[in-house]
């Protein structure tokens, strides 16, 4: 998941998502004066949303590995999987 | 300027204290070093604080995920799933535009018969507001690496726990929580290690620096544009950041001495550095 967002990171000179959004989102940049005003906010919620629904399909996957990797072990997740009868 | 007056002028230049104007004219490595490190003295206040509190929050916030109770658990679910899922600048963003919506003057709160103003102001500062935006989000990081410790205590420490006699609280103070801590205490360190380096973000997206008091990386874009040269001032934040990085490592290598004293010699896991050349 860290390294999702850290790929934000790399395009500190290459143009992605989120810098579209800061520099289209903005009613003014040194290129264009946008006839629209600050849109930045919903761009970001936007991107917000979108960043939790790829964490969401990571995370399902993960807990589904870490259920697996536990099952059995002599832990209290394995302990708690025992006692639920799984 | 001798090296030792630029320290004198801008060793404190940060927090306000000494020259006001920046460096125009020459800038030497004195000049980058004294400034940047007076910087840093930011994201030390930011990290050391917002790992201070969150430790506390994420102890909780672990318990409460690991809880039967959904009223509990779900929150914890929540709130672990939003600050982990969404990028830190994101969070600065939002954070500073929520901060700035808040009216200047301050919330009336009527009471009857008297009025209490909540002064609100203070939370668009970066001091107090990426302050608290950090907090949160080592809370849920700390705590998911919190959780998945607590889910791997061995069930034979809670069976000898069980079988001392011990239950509730005291089971919990004397077996669980060092045990978890324990387990945790590697990833901790590593949180601790990405906190500080998350640190740099604040000035960097949302919030503005007044009077340029700014951060290590926020003196170092200053000094990039200024002489057109980032192969001396980015260098020099990345030798700070090494040291301060070193310095964690140092002292949650003590912590986790002091967690592990009980285990015998072999199986002792010391915190070492291992530098990631591939990554």
């Amino acid at each position: 998941m860290i390294l999702i967002q850290a790929t934000r990171f790399c395009s500190l000179r290459i143009e992605d998502i989120v810098y579209w959004a800061s520099d289209l989102g903005g009613a003014k940049t040194s290129q264009y004066d946008y006839p629209h005003p600050d849109w930045r906010l919903w761009y970001f919620i936007a991107l917000l949303i979108f960043y939790l629904l790829l964490t969401r399909v990571s995370e399902s996957v993960l807990t589904r590995l870490t259920a697996r990797l536990s099952h059995g072990q002599a832990t209290m997740a394995g302990e708690a999987q025992r006692r639920a009868g799984r | 300027m001798s090296c030792w007056e630029t320290i004198t002028a801008y060793g404190l230049r940060s927090i306000g204290v000494g020259e006001r104007l920046l460096p125009k004219g020459e800038m030497t490595l004195c000049e980058h070093f004294t400034l940047i490190g007076s910087g840093l003295i930011w994201n030390l206040y930011f990290g050391v604080l917002a790992l201070f509190f969150g430790f506390f929050l994420a102890n909780a916030l672990a318990l409460a995920k690991a809880s039967a109770n959904p009223w509990l658990r779900k929150p914890a679910e929540w709130f672990i799933f939003v600050f982990r899922g969404s990028p830190l600048f994101i969070q600065f963003f939002l954070a500073y535009e929520a901060f700035v919506l808040l009216p200047r003057a301050g919330i009336d709160i009527p009471l009857g018969f008297i009025t209490i103003t909540v002064a609100t102001s203070w939370l668009s500062k970066a001091w107090a507001g990426a302050l608290i935006v950090l907090f949160l989000n080592t809370a849920a990081y700390a705590g998911e690496i919190f959780y998945g410790a607590l889910n791997a205590v061995p069930k034979g420490d809670l069976e000898a726990a069980d079988a001392y006699g011990m239950t509730g609280w005291t089971k919990f103070r004397k077996v669980v929580w060092p045990t978890m801590m324990r387990l945790a205490w590697p990833a901790y360190t590593n949180e601790a290690i990405f906190m500080f380096h998350a640190t740099t973000l604040v000035y960097f997206s949302g919030f503005p620096a007044f009077q340029q008091k700014g951060d290590a990386l926020y003196y170092a874009t200053y000094f990039a544009a200024k002489t057109f040269n980032p192969f001396v001032a980015y260098p020099v934040i990345a030798v700070y950041f090494i040291l301060l990085t070193l310095t964690v490592i140092g002292i949650f290598g003590m912590v986790n001495r002091r967690l592990n004293r009980h285990l015998p010699q072999s199986q002792r896991q010391r915190i070492r550095l291992r530098p990631q050349v591939i990554r």
